[in-house]
């Protein structure tokens, strides 16, 4: 039982509706409408996840949709995501479905963003894009030039 | 009737839910066909056919089961078939099972009834 250590499942044919911190390890197998703030997620391919993700680590072998807002992401061949993906690195196997906003970098630093920060990085975020587009953009002490 | 032996009910089951760790989770959990091990804290609703709060575990909220066996805190309200309040195991609330054993050790307060005839 122990070998588990601090892992946490939720099994496939099983179902969770709420809210999760605070989790280290978590792998989902069943079906999750959370929020959810951990350090490295699991979706297996049996997996369904609809809600928001905070998190170092990402795998995703299931389906997701949401936001998700991670260190790194690992799509494998069978994952299929939608809705908003920021992430510093990311991996994508053949066959990986992403039909998906994706942003790289959207925090320089620490990985799993507090919630609250959420707005400061969509305005950074707009701020690169802006700049990507040559659009004069009033200038602000953060952008750094 | 006896409840299944808390080995079985525990051993390692791919499908089965484990809530494990210092994390904190809130909301309704359904654990299908397969058992639900709580070794964390969670807050909420929990419906499974084998349930298990684990020493480290703490649950609040209202619990339906068929088996159910306590290690850890449980506050509300539980409906099952069978449970089991072990040595460390702490009940809190309104309890309706048809087949209960307290350990020598348990703390049980509240109350304690028969489910409603119509299931048995």
């Amino acid at each position: 039982m122990d070998k588990l250590g601090s892992k946490t499942i939720i099994g496939a044919g099983a179902s969770f509706n709420g809210k999760i911190i605070n989790a280290r390890v978590i792998e989902i197998n069943g079906k999750m409408n959370a929020d959810l703030t951990a350090d490295k997620v699991t979706i297996g391919e049996v997996g369904h996840f609809d809600g928001a993700i905070r998190a170092d680590l990402v795998v995703v072998s299931g389906h997701y949709e949401g936001k998700m807002q991670a260190g790194s992401v690992w799509a494998t061949a069978t994952a299929s995501i939608s809705g908003k993906l920021h992430y510093e690195t990311l991996q994508m196997d053949r066959g990986a479905a992403l039909n998906c906003h994706v942003v790289h970098n959207w925090k320089a630093k620490n990985t799993a963003a507090a919630p609250s920060e959420n707005d400061d990085a969509d305005l950074l975020m707009q701020a690169t894009l802006d700049k990507a587009k040559n659009v004069a953009v009033p200038t602000s002490p953060e952008e750094g030039a | 009737m006896s409840a299944k032996p808390y080995e079985e009910m525990t051993s390692l089951h791919e499908d089965s839910t484990y809530i494990l760790g210092d994390l904190i989770m809130e909301g309704s959990l359904d654990g299908g066909d397969h058992p639900v091990v709580i070794d964390g804290q969670f807050k909420g609703d929990v419906t499974a056919i084998d349930f298990i709060i684990r020493e480290q575990g703490r649950v609040t909220g209202t619990v339906k089961a068929k088996t159910v066996v306590i290690n850890g805190q449980f506050n509300g309200n539980l409906i099952c078939e069978s449970l089991n309040v072990t040595a460390t195991g702490i009940v809190d609330g309104e309890v309706q099972a048809n087949a209960l054993s307290i350990d020598l050790g348990a703390e049980v307060i509240g109350s304690i009834s028969r489910v409603n005839a119509k299931s048995k």
